[in-house]
């Protein structure tokens, strides 16, 4: 058994293979192209020159004939400066923050038992089921985020149940608050991670969760023990590009929230459309997408710490018949 | 390959008998499993034979508690267990895809049965030790099942079910994957392990060759029904009905109706081939008849070969067709005014095929060889 297993070094591949690989490998480059040259054109190049308008100051008398936004002469960090020392936006970025890691948890908590469920039923039910979920994403975002500030308003659909059942005196406010943008936001987000989870669901073995039970595991450990354990590294991936929505957060804080639940993202509108201010939005806009990869880049090394262990002890050992 | 002698005491299983009264399982308008009724004695290895679709795989989902079935009662070790949800029931299940835990090492795969039993660590250790030790993977205990190869794999997910020390071993065609000679020593391996402690086995397979060398009962199922239940002779020399018949072995399947019915015996008449059958029970003449007649039980030899003895009866013939089999060779003969192709085996005796296509044969059985079964 064990000659059998370890046989398979073959030798180097003939020249004509080679050939083929190269051809192979120009034809792979003839297809990205339309993509890569997208891409560099609409952004790559815009995202480079957000960063180069970061880095001037704003037009001040001392450049006559500058542009209106900013002043052409300049290099200067003074942007981040102002960034980093003035309280007010960082915050900002503090409640930006708070409000996508509560909107990240509320996302999860909902997105994992709600694909979880639509993995277990039956293949029509599944077809209805992840319509079902799309449904948000094929709806107007502005007509459904005033849809939900309808329902939730003090003249609106929930409280006037509530209080025909008299269950409150006076109408609870629902919107204008934290409460109402998390809702909002988690009814927009919900669906990337569902149907994240359930692609990750559909290629697990179903055999291991009846293995564990049949040694004894109940139903919930058995579900614990493997499709859990299975699916969280997957998880925290849905969780990642979640957070990175919500932390992206526009539509949601404008309509629902209040001034205190306004995000990095509308501080960069504010800056730069009402103020003005092309630098020091640009400055904002650029942190921002440096702090979401910073903060990206250190759940991924926890990941791969905590998580993905086993994978890498995988590689280091190699594989075959018995030593 | 596994480690013949004394069981490791730990591994030992109290075999538990199981019994089946009345099974019933529908899947909507779909009926699985019809009516089942059978015992498995302790320490029996029992197949459960049949094509797909025959029921058989329920059969062994509803006995390990994976199913719940639509009517009638099962008890393993004399304990009502029809309503006992599967981690009560004490079984270890091989599934034909292993289904081993890829995330967890073998040794952790081993350990998890003796993990639920909440086992102290030491003697998980001990146990995991014994258990591979038994399926000869001590080496091994550190790797991840992705990197083992499939009959290691298989002996991983062997070693899985009993670590705890079940009363039933449940296995679901776990030789299919396998290559052809793997899976011959696989079959060797497994019956060995299984006497060795003594655990009882149910196993299901759709090869008839897996079920004749291993099992000591053979149960045949059929659309849900149990045809026949007994040892691989049994069922091999007696099939119980033309299924059974057709589906173990090379079966030449005539259908006739009785031409006579005489005092001690009755006539049959099957694609121009005439048929005599000690009249055991009575036929009416005209009704009609399914004779099922093995392969190997005919005789080929050269036309005026050596003489027959009296009451056998024999046919010139022309061989349609030659298929070598190595130790034997499969002939197709048409005789002389038939419209039937008879199937015949004939071992190599000379190592190559000793008739040639074309060539004209003495096709003769022994009368008691073919096998008669009325049709209702």
């Amino acid at each position: 058994m064990t000659a059998s297993l370890q046989s398979n070094n073959s030798p180097a591949q003939p020249p004509e293979r080679k050939q083929k690989t190269e051809r192979d490998s120009i034809v792979a480059w003839l297809f990205l192209a339309p993509a890569l040259l997208f891409l560099t054109g609409f952004f790559v190049i815009p995202v480079l020159w957000l960063v180069r308008l970061s880095l001037y100051s704003r037009p001040g008398s001392a450049s006559p004939g500058g542009s209106r936004f900013y002043d052409p002469n300049t290099f200067t960090f003074n942007q981040y400066g102002t960034l980093l020392g003035d309280a007010y936006y960082l915050r900002i970025l503090g409640g930006t923050l708070v409000q996508a890691v509560l909107i990240t948890i509320c996302v999860m908590v909902l997105a994992y038992p709600c694909a979880v469920l639509i993995h277990r039923g039956s293949s029509r039910f599944k077809v209805g089921a992840l319509l079902l979920v799309m449904l948000p994403k094929l709806t107007n975002l502005l007509v459904l985020t005033y849809g939900l500030l309808v329902l939730f308003s003090n003249s609106g659909l929930i409280n006037q149940v509530l209080l025909a059942l008299g269950i409150i005196k006076e109408p609870i406010s629902m919107f204008a608050n934290t409460f109402a943008v998390v809702v909002t936001e988690t009814v927009l987000l919900c669906p990337y991670p569902i149907l994240l989870l359930v692609s990750l669901f559909e290629r697990l073995d179903p055999n291991l969760e009846q293995a564990a039970r049949g040694m004894g595991a109940s139903p919930f450990r058995a579900f614990y023990e493997t499709t859990f354990r299975l699916t969280f590294s997957g998880a925290v991936a849905g969780a990642g590009i979640t957070f990175v929505w919500a932390f992206g957060a526009y539509v949601g804080p404008v309509i629902m929230g209040n001034p205190d639940n306004y995000t990095t993202a509308v501080e960069v509108f504010d800056l730069t459309f009402s103020q003005n201010n092309w630098p020091l939005g640009a400055a904002l806009a650029v942190s921002n997408v440096l702090f979401v990869i910073v903060l990206l880049g250190l759940t991924g090394l926890l990941r791969w710490f905590i998580v993905d262990r086993h994978t890498r002890r995988l590689k280091a050992v190699p594989a075959g018949g018995q030593p | 390959m596994i480690n013949s002698g004394i069981p490791p005491a730990n591994l030992a299983s109290p075999g538990q008998s199981v019994g089946l009264a009345a099974v019933s399982k529908n899947f909507g308008e779909t009926v699985a499993v019809k009516d089942l009724t059978l015992q498995v004695e302790p320490g029996e290895f029992l197949f459960l034979l049949g094509p797909s679709g025959s029921g058989k795989t329920t059969l062994l989902r509803l006995i390990g508690g994976y199913e719940r079935p639509s009517g009638g009662t099962i008890l393993i070790g004399g304990q009502d267990v029809t309503r006992l949800p599967v981690h009560h029931r004490n079984i270890g299940m091989v599934f034909q895809n292993y289904a081993l835990f890829p995330h967890m090492t073998v040794a952790q795969n081993v350990a998890f049965g003796l993990k639920m039993r909440r086992f102290s660590d030491k003697e998980i250790a001990g146990r995991v030790a014994e258990a591979l030790e038994l399926v000869e993977l001590n080496g091994l205990a550190k790797r991840y099942p992705n990197q083992l190869s499939g009959g290691q794999q298989q002996r991983v997910a062997l070693a899985r079910a009993i670590v705890y020390r079940p009363g039933l071993l449940l296995l679901d065609e776990p030789l299919a994957n396998l290559d052809r000679r793997l899976r011959d020593n696989m079959r060797l391996e497994l019956k060995r392990l299984q006497r060795l402690i003594g655990i009882t086995a149910i196993m299901v397979t759709h090869d008839q060759e897996e079920s004749l060398s291993m099992a000591d009962r053979v149960a045949v199922l059929h659309q849900g029904r149990l045809e026949q239940i007994g040892s691989p002779t049994e069922i091999y020399t007696g099939p119980a009905s033309p299924f059974v018949a057709a589906f173990i072995g090379e079966m030449n399947v005539l259908r006739g109706e009785v031409l006579e019915t005489r005092v001690n015996d009755y006539r049959v008449k099957a694609s121009g081939l005439e048929f005599t059958f000690l009249n055991n029970q009575p036929g009416q003449p005209g009704q009609p008849v399914i004779i099922c007649l093995r392969a190997e039980r005919v005789r080929l030899d050269k036309p005026g070969g050596p003489p027959l003895e009296p009451g056998v009866p024999a046919w010139n013939a022309t061989i349609e067709f030659v298929t070598f089999l190595g130790a034997a060779t499969l002939y197709l003969a048409r005789p002389e005014n038939s419209t039937a192709l008879i199937k015949v085996i004939e071992p190599n005796a000379s190592g190559q095929p000793l008739h040639r296509q074309g060539e004209t044969v003495r096709l003769s059985w022994q009368p008691e060889s073919p096998i008669s079964y009325f049709q209702t």
